[in-house]
């Protein structure tokens, strides 16, 4: 088996030597577990929190973002990070889940709930925490997809606007704009909660 | 000044209510199964598969021959007295 020489336990570790890339062209299940192990868990959690931290909408959506990344990997030129493409194709699936979901709507009305133990991992200090973490889940939840992606990118994942552009496919300008209307509209939605 | 303190309290904000979250266990074990085996398929289409290639490519012959020799007959037929 091929070791390409990265931390497991590190959430932050990236692989991108053109080997490695070369072998998960060739299909190496060795390369493909490499690759899982590396960022399953992180875009797993990206995906998690912009889908209202549902399980099971998160599981299905990580499962078609491996998928496609491998069916595509032909055309990954090296140009972005690894990471950075396998984003772009979960925020691409994510808004495709929206899309989905929007349509099945039409026919029937079923809200997204999220899942218990996504709250519970939140673990917060006190009821007042816990509420004002409620209302700024909520905030977020109730933000437009691409809002809640941007914020998500910019401030959870701490990613330069650069790199959010590439995932996004807008310019940087356009996502500095972007990132100052997100921030304004959830600033706006935590100083009014919805009600009910 | 400002501008920092409310993008840090931004970060502060958005890091509590979106910490990160691993996927079960069992999740991540039959994905990493299915993504390997099915890697073979993704990188190598089925169909270039030699053990389907192969018949395909032959029926393709065949049916290419079987209208060759058709043909042949009924130009036969059609020219000679």
């Amino acid at each position: 088996m091929t070791v390409y020489n990265t931390p497991m336990t590190d959430s932050t570790a990236t692989i991108d030597n053109a080997q490695f890339i070369k072998d998960l062209r060739r299909g190496d299940p060795s390369a493909v577990t490499q690759l899982y192990n590396t960022y399953a868990d992180r875009i797993y959690s990206l995906v998690f929190n912009q889908v209202d931290r549902n399980h099971e909408v998160a599981q299905d959506i990580v499962q078609e973002t491996f998928v496609a990344a491998l069916k595509s990997i032909v055309k990954f030129r090296n140009k972005s990070k690894i990471y950075t493409w396998l984003c772009s194709i979960a925020n691409k699936k994510v808004a495709d889940f929206y899309r989905r979901q929007k349509r099945q709507a039409k026919y029937q009305t079923k809200a997204l709930e999220p899942d218990q133990i996504g709250s519970d991992t939140l673990a917060p200090d006190s009821a007042e925490s816990e509420e004002r973490q409620e209302d700024a889940r909520l905030a977020l939840s109730s933000l437009p997809l691409h809002y809640r992606q941007v914020l998500i990118l910019k401030y959870v994942e701490e990613m330069p606007v650069l790199e959010i552009s590439k995932i996004m496919e807008r310019s940087p300008k356009s996502i500095e704009g972007l990132l100052t209307r997100a921030r304004k509209e959830l600033r706006a939605r935590l100083a009014t909660p919805s009600e009910g | 000044m400002a501008n920092f303190t409310s993008e840090d309290k931004m970060k502060e904000l958005l890091k509590s209510v979106c910490q990160p979250v691993a996927p079960s266990p069992e999740f991540k074990d039959q994905l990493l199964q299915d993504l390997t085996r099915g890697v073979e398929d993704v990188t190598h289409p089925h169909w270039i598969q030699p053990r389907v290639l192969v018949p395909i490519a032959a029926t393709l012959i065949s049916v290419a021959i079987g209208y060759g020799i058709w043909l042949g007959q009924v130009a036969e037929a059609r020219f000679l007295p």
